[in-house]
């Protein structure tokens, strides 16, 4: 969870603006004066079950990088690597 | 031999260090005392019924102790000139609770817990620099505990309100227009609601042509552990932008 998505769950903030789009997810900013932060995050399903971020611009889930997948594999033994 | 002894005697006690236990018991008490010293600490246990207690101590340092356990309990008059006052914690434990006269001539925190079945009057005169008296929406903003929910387009925002906080809304607006030139002379009317999911219950909406306004002289209230929904109608037959409003606070 985001701490936007946190800040918005616990009513930590003094400014909250929704938008929607036809996809379903919402796009929320919020603002907190005594942190003087701004958080915008874009969620679908908020509140229900099925909650998730998603990319702002695009609507679409987040993509994590998969750091497993920029690590050499060690050769086997005997075997020269590629 | 019916009468008791008179004893009639001045005390002078001159010295360094000087302990003087007093046990009196008797059926009448007059006991002025006038201390002048450095330093002075004089716990005072007074039972009875009937307690008149004149205490005059100028010192430069006091902790005076009072503790007054009676059926009655008249003027209590405390007049404190000091250059710094401390704490001044004052007890009253009583089923009546006359006069309660305060006067504070510094800069001080005062804080006061009257725990009584009956206050008479309670006249407190603060001669302080700086004293401020605010309504509750403007002392929320100094507080950093002000709310302001807002519907961008059509449609509705929720926001479940914290178990352990109120939500207070003191006005709601709206505006609209069209969203493409050729319908900007055309009618924009929209209109914006308040409800409160949980209970069911449309709190107060407003409607207008292009937008509305209204101020609510008591604030709406949203409980805590409440979802407060804010929805913005767009009520044409065309496209529109817009944003709906709710201005409060939440404590």
């Amino acid at each position: 969870m985001s701490k936007g998505l946190k800040r918005l769950k616990e009513g930590d903030f003094n400014v909250m603006e929704q938008e929607s789009f036809p996809d379903g997810s919402v796009l929320i900013t919020l603002y907190n004066r005594k942190k003087d932060k701004t958080y915008r995050f874009r969620v679908k399903d908020l509140y229900g079950e099925n909650e998730q971020e998603v990319d702002i611009a695009t609507g679409k889930p987040i993509a994590k990088r998969d750091i497993r997948s920029s690590v050499p594999k060690v050769p086997e033994k005997g075997k020269r690597p590629g | 031999m019916g009468d008791y002894p008179d004893y009639t005697d001045i005390m002078q006690i001159i010295g360094s260090d000087i302990m003087v236990p007093m046990d009196i018991q008797a059926a009448y008490i007059m006991m002025p005392i006038d201390l002048q010293a450095a330093y002075i600490q004089m716990p005072v246990d007074i039972q009875s019924q009937y307690v008149t207690l004149d205490i005059n101590i100028k010192t430069s340092e006091a902790l005076v102790n009072v503790d007054i356990a009676a059926q009655a309990v008249g003027n209590i008059g405390i007049d404190i000139k000091a250059q710094t006052v401390g704490n001044i914690n004052v007890d009253i434990a009583a089923q009546t609770v006359g006069n309660l006269a305060v006067n504070i001539a510094e800069a001080v925190t005062l804080n006061i817990d009257i725990t009584a079945q009956t206050i008479a009057d309670l006249k407190i005169n603060i001669d302080a620099q700086n004293v401020g008296v605010y309504l509750q929406p403007e002392w929320s903003a100094k507080r950093d505990e002000d709310k302001v929910i807002r519907r961008v387009n059509d449609g509705y925002t929720d926001y479940p309100v914290p178990g352990t906080k109120t939500l207070y809304i003191g006005s709601l607006s709206f505006h609209l227009a069209a969203s493409v030139g050729a319908d900007a002379d055309k009618n924009q009317i929209g209109a914006v609601e308040l409800t409160d999911q949980t209970a069911g219950l449309i709190i107060a909406s407003v409607g207008g042509n292009g937008g509305g306004a209204v101020t609510f002289a008591t604030p709406l209230i949203i409980p805590g552990g409440h979802t407060a929904r804010l929805s913005l109608f767009d009520l044409t037959n065309h496209d529109t932008v817009g944003r709906a409003t709710a201005v409060g606070y939440e404590i």
